[in-house]
C-alpha cells in the first residue's frame, strides 16, 4: 500500500513536524511492506535516522496512494493532484476564523472539496469542523502511528 | 438619437442597473450607452459625446460632479441615484433647485426630494438567484449585521461554543465579529451558492430576503429574537407576493428606461 505524507518546509524547531517524522519512522517499522513516503520541498538533513522514503513535492502529484496533508496551503497545492486516491486533509487550527476577510468559498474550496477526508487533533476540533464544514473521519491525538492506521483503516 | 452616460459605479445596486441597462438598451430605437468610471474624465466625456441623460450614483458624488451640474444646467439632464443618505442640508437643497437634476431615490431613504422621478425598493438580479437544485447540507448560516453589538446580542447564545442543542450555526460576512464558526465574507455571487447549499438562513438585518426566496432556502423569522424557537418550530417569514417585479431586469426594463428614452 502506498502512503504519502505532504509536509512543506520541514523545520527541525517545529515540535509538530518532528512528531509527525517521528510517528512515520514508526508506522515504517509497523508496517514493513508498505510504501511510506515523506514529500516535501526541502532537504536538509533533519531526520538521519528517517526509515521513510522521501520525495520532493512535485512528485506526489503522480502518487497513487493514501495522501496526508497538514495544511491549507498544502492542501490548496495538492486539491486537484489526479493521481492520489483520496487525501487526507489533518486540521489542527481554525485558520478560517482567524483570516476573517478571506471569502467563504475560499475556505469551502478546500474544506469541502471531496478528494479531502478531514481528520482532527481533537473533540473540540471535531465539533467544530462537523459544525462549519464536513463530519471529519477521526480524531488522531499527536498523530500517533495507531492513529494513522485506524485512519488508513477507515478507507479501506 | 438619445445618448446615455452611466458612470461605472462599485456598489452593488449601481453594477445591477448598468447591467441591465448594456443589456436593455437597443441601438435600434436609436438609444447608446456610454459606460465607463468617468471619474475625472466627465467634462472631456461630454465635450466629445454630448450625452443626453448622465447617470451617477449619490455614493461616488465629487466635487467634479458638482461642477459638472452647476456649468451644465441645459441640454443633459443628470440622473443621480440616491443611494445612500445625502447628509450634507446644504447639497439637498443645491439638488432640490436644480432643473436639470432628476432622482432616482431608494425606499430606504427618508429625504423627499421635489424633483424624484423614481423610487426603488430592495431588489435581487434573477439572473444570479434562481431555483437551481444544488445539494443541501445540514447547516444553518447566520448573515451577520455590520452592528457587532446586534449580532453578539442575538448569536451569542445559540453558536459554539455556548450552543445547547444540536443545529449546526455557521455566521458569516462580518470579520469583525471573532469567532470559531465565522466562515468569512461572501459577494454577490458567493451568495446564490450560500442560499441554494445551506438548510436555513438567520438574516440578521433582513436585507437578503428576496434572494433568499427565489433560491428557496428557510428564511427563518427572528423578529422577536427568539432564534432558536424560530428554527426548532421552522416558523419561517411570509413569502414575498410577485418576487419577479422585484429585479433590476424588471425596473430597468420598464421604469428606468422608459424615462430615459422618452417612451
Amino acid at each position: 500500500m502506498n502512503i504519502g505524507f505532504y509536509l512543506l518546509d520541514v523545520d527541525a524547531q517545529n515540535p509538530h513536524q518532528q512528531l509527525i517524522l517521528q510517528s512515520l519512522n514508526q508506522l515504517c517499522k509497523n508496517r514493513p511492506y508498505d510504501n511510506i513516503v515523506l514529500f516535501n520541498n526541502k532537504f536538509h538533513a533533519l531526520d538521519i535516522d528517517h526509515k521513510y522514503y522521501t520525495l520532493h513535492i512535485s512528485e506526489a502529484k503522480y502518487f497513487k496512494g493514501i495522501l496526508f496533508v497538514f495544511d491549507v496551503k498544502s492542501a490548496m497545492l495538492t486539491k486537484t493532484f489526479p493521481a492520489p486516491k483520496k487525501q487526507i486533509l489533518h486540521v489542527n487550527n481554525t485558520v478560517w476564523s482567524e483570516k476573517r476577510n478571506i471569502p467563504y468559498t475560499f475556505w469551502r474550496d478546500i474544506y469541502m472539496d471531496s478528494n479531502f477526508e478531514l481528520i482532527t487533533d481533537n473533540k473540540d476540533m471535531y465539533e467544530l469542523c462537523d459544525t462549519c464544514w464536513k463530519t471529519p473521519i477521526a480524531t488522531v491525538l499527536n498523530f500517533q502511528p495507531r492513529d494513522i492506521e485506524n485512519v488508513i483503516q477507515k478507507l479501506q | 438619437m438619445t445618448i446615455i452616460a452611466s458612470h461605472d459605479g462599485v456598489n452593488n445596486v449601481i453594477k445591477a442597473i448598468n447591467k441591465y441597462l448594456i443589456k436593455n438598451i437597443s441601438t435600434e430605437k436609436d438609444t447608446h450607452l456610454l459606460f465607463t468610471s468617468l471619474h475625472g474624465k466627465l467634462f472631456a466625456m461630454y465635450d466629445q459625446h454630448k450625452p443626453d441623460f448622465l447617470l451617477w450614483p449619490v455614493s461616488e458624488y465629487t466635487q467634479e460632479l458638482q461642477d459638472f451640474i452647476t456649468e451644465y444646467n441645459s441640454n443633459i439632464k443628470i440622473v443621480l441615484i440616491v443611494d445612500v443618505v445625502i447628509p450634507q442640508e446644504e447639497l439637498n437643497t443645491f439638488l432640490n433647485s436644480r432643473n436639470n437634476v432628476a432622482m432616482i431615490v431608494s425606499n430606504d431613504i427618508a429625504t423627499k426630494y421635489r424633483n424624484t422621478i423614481l423610487n426603488y425598493g430592495r431588489m435581487y438580479d434573477d439572473e444570479v438567484y434562481h431555483a437551481s437544485e444544488l445539494e443541501r447540507n445540514d447547516k444553518i448560516v447566520a448573515l451577520l449585521s455590520t452592528d457587532n453589538d446586534k449580532n453578539h446580542r442575538m448569536l451569542d447564545e445559540i453558536i459554539y461554543p455556548n450552543n445547547k442543542h444540536d443545529h449546526k450555526i455557521v455566521v458569516l460576512n462580518n470579520p469583525e465579529f471573532e469567532s470559531p464558526v465565522n466562515l468569512g465574507i461572501f459577494n454577490y455571487h458567493d451568495l446564490s451558492i450560500i442560499l441554494k447549499t445551506f438548510k436555513g438562513v438567520l438574516d440578521i438585518d433582513k436585507t437578503f430576503q428576496l434572494e433568499a426566496q427565489v433560491c428557496g432556502i428557510k428564511y427563518f423569522d427572528i423578529d422577536d429574537g427568539n432564534i432558536l424557537d424560530a428554527i426548532d418550530n421552522d416558523r419561517c417569514c411570509a413569502n414575498i407576493d410577485d418576487i419577479s417585479n422585484h429585479t433590476y431586469s424588471h425596473f430597468v426594463q420598464h421604469d428606468l428606461l422608459p424615462h430615459l428614452t422618452r417612451e
